[in-house]
């Protein structure tokens, strides 16, 4: 029954396998079994987000989805963002829109705002809040958060002429 | 919070996926995007001893048309099915309400099947499922079965589905010219579940008048149902106010034993889908033309 | 935290006839949803385990159920206390029989406290699970009414 699975997949770009019992949970795979501690564990219940990842480009709470569930898929965690030195543009709208405070929910606020951009280049405030409900935030409040993102839609569209 | 321990085993293919549920019986438990199961395996109020993962069976993902019928895989998710351009465009109460389901990270992981297995008596896709006259094909290493909506329901939790069965597809009949449709929903302002959810489709008549209605409820009682007396006050008459204020009050009577808890009291579950009912139809109504 | 049941069921039977079948200890033990052991301790007292499943949750539990204040055949106080794994209920309820012709209405209202992992997260589901084992006992009676009917009707 504990019979473990070999899950292959790929994190941030990296191939990796492991073996795991079927009731990890990927959170925990994620941060304890990889060392990627820029995932957090808030809530803990589906509600707040902070654990929030990409599977595939889309915003997943880690915290309800099972390591084994992931076998075969490509994941992106905070980590991933960064290219080097270099902010990914979601970082870069967060800091200069002091987007955070303790940053705690912001891994899960800058994952869910890029599965967000991916499908919507040209949100509106109301369509970036409606994206966010599932991540909550207990310091920064939204306002500075929503400017972020909005920053970052206009960073991300480098093709479009600028006005 | 950790489940308990279990098996895992990922099929590739619908009769794999059901040998395998015959196989390990009552104590196995299908798991499509795991967003109602997985929580309740961690608080321990679950704990089956073997999981079948359906996530690895493509033939169960997909929207497709069937001459006319909108086939719907069971594990296509809210998210897809919300964004999907034959559902939006011939179902637009299915892609509202699927996109009103809990938030973006709930509706990327879970899927239209395990909504409806699962009948959360608060869950949304019930009461679509009821308005639009739905057809499940349920799948057992018997052979397939296909249940009307309307019957696969029967209780807080509970549905048609024995042990041995697999929810494999959503079959949507085409609607008529000059049908309206809506969704209407008093959310739970934390989880996003509906303390009450309406959903309507109403067709109109060459004159205007009521061809057919409608009305699938949710939220208000242990199982979702039809508003029956509403649907004939409907039925054969030109939609004004005399009747629409009718059906909507006889909709909050249609609900026998209203929850009662503390989200909202058995009276206030009547008057939120009297409401909402009310509001469900006007703008079905304006949309059917 | 707190639940409150209440609610009528009504049977085709006379009220001499549903006291009996309510207060019969084989009729109880019979008609408990998800029964797995019936014990009589005491002339109106029973240990009852149940295993209760209501799709994916299932849990077992061991109550005490004690039958009080008994005025045949129009009123009785009903008293459970115990438990099990996911939770622990502490309760009493009134039920007031009304006959009328061959018809008795049961009327039930009855408060419990509810403690434990089942009222942390499963408050939301608690009183419709409640109501839905309630209803289940009751139609599980009118059967058993009915059962023995035509002996009496004919
Ligand atoms: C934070 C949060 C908020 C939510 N808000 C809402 C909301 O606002 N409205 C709403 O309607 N829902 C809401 N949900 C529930 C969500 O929609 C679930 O995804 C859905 O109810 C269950 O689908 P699933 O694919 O995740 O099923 P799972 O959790 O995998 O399965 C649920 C049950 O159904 C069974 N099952 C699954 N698939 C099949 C099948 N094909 N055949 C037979 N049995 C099957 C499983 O064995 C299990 O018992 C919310 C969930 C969360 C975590
Ligand atoms: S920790 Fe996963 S949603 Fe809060
Ligand atoms: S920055 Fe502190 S919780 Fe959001």
């Amino acid at each position: 029954m504990t019979l473990s699975h070999t899950i292959e997949l790929s994190v941030n770009g990296r191939p990796r396998t492991a073996d795991v019992a079927p009731r990890l949970l990927l959170v925990h795979f994620l941060r304890d079994t990889l060392g990627l501690t820029g995932t957090h564990s808030g809530c803990d219940t589906s509600q707040c987000g902070a654990c929030t990842v990409l599977v595939d480009g889309a915003a997943v709470k880690s915290c309800t989805v099972l390591a084994v569930q992931v076998a075969g898929r490509t994941i992106t965690t905070v980590e991933g963002l960064a290219q080097g030195e270099r902010l990914h543009p979601i970082q870069q709208a967060f800091w200069d829109a002091h987007g955070l405070q303790c940053g705690f929910c912001t891994p899960g606020m800058m994952l869910t705002a890029i599965d967000l951009l991916a499908r919507s280049p040209h949100p509106a405030e109301a369509e970036v809040r409606e994206a966010l409900s599932g991540n909550l935030c207990r310091c920064t409040g939204y306002q500075h958060i929503v400017a972020a993102v909005q920053r970052a839609a206009a960073a991300m569209r480098p093709t479009e002429p600028a006005e | 919070m950790v489940p308990a321990e279990f098996g895992y085993v990922a099929p590739r293919t619908i009769t794999e996926a059901l040998a395998l549920l015959e196989r390990y019986g009552d104590s196995a438990r299908l798991l499509a995007g795991g967003h109602s199961l997985i929580p309740l395996m961690k608080l321990r109020l679950a704990m089956p001893s073997m999981l079948i993962d359906l996530g690895e069976i493509t033939e169960l993902r997909g929207i497709r048309d069937d001459s006319g019928t909108l086939v719907i895989g069971a594990t296509t998710t809210h998210a897809t099915v919300a964004a999907n351009e034959l559902v939006r465009a011939r179902y637009p109460v299915l892609a509202e309400a699927a996109g009103q389901i809990g938030d973006v990270q709930v509706r990327n992981r879970g899927t239209i099947g395990g909504s409806l297995a699962h009948a959360d008596p608060a869950a949304d896709l019930p009461a679509v499922m009821l308005a639009l006259d739905a057809q499940l094909n349920i799948c057992s290493p018997a052979g397939a079965r296909l249940v009307a909506a309307r019957s696969f329901f029967e209780g807080m939790f509970t549905t048609q589905l024995a042990a041995t069965e697999m929810l494999t597809e959503i079959r949507l009949p085409p609607l008529p010219a000059r049908t309206g449709t809506a969704y209407q929903k008093a959310a739970n302002l934390a989880s996003g579940y509906a303390i009450v959810g309406v959903a309507v489709v109403v067709t109109l008549d060459s004159d205007g008048a009521v061809a057919a209605a409608r009305i699938g409820v949710t939220g208000a009682g242990a199982q979702p149902v039809r508003a029956t007396t509403a649907e004939a006050a409907l039925a054969g008459r030109v939609p004004g106010e005399a009747n629409l204020s009718m059906a909507a009050s006889a909709a909050g009577h249609d609900i026998e034993d209203p929850l009662d808890d503390m989200h909202a009291s058995a009276d206030y579950r009547r008057h939120l889908v009297a409401v909402h009912t009310r509001r469900a139809l006007e703008r079905a109504i304006a949309a059917a033309g | 935290m707190p639940l409150h049941v209440e609610g009528r069921y009504s049977f085709a039977a006379p009220i001499q006839r549903v006291w009996e079948t309510l207060l019969d200890p084989a009729a109880i033990s019979g008609c408990m949803p998800g029964r797995e052991r019936f014990e009589q301790i005491g002339p109106d007292e029973f240990e009852v385990t149940l295993k209760v499943k209501i799709g994916p949750v299932s849990g077992d539990g061991t109550a005490r159920v004690t039958l009080l204040d008994q005025h045949e055949p129009v009123r009785y106080r009903m008293r459970v206390h115990g438990g099990g794994g996911i939770g622990m209920i502490d309760g009493a309820g009134d039920i007031e029989l009304a006959g009328s012709g061959g018809v008795t209405m049961v009327t039930y209202r009855g408060d419990a406290d509810v403690t434990g992992k089942v009222a942390a997260v499963g408050q939301r589901l608690l009183s419709a699970s409640a109501k839905m084992m309630i209803g289940q006992f009751f139609k599980c009676m009118e059967g058993r009414l009915a059962a023995v009917e035509p002996r009496g009707a004919q």
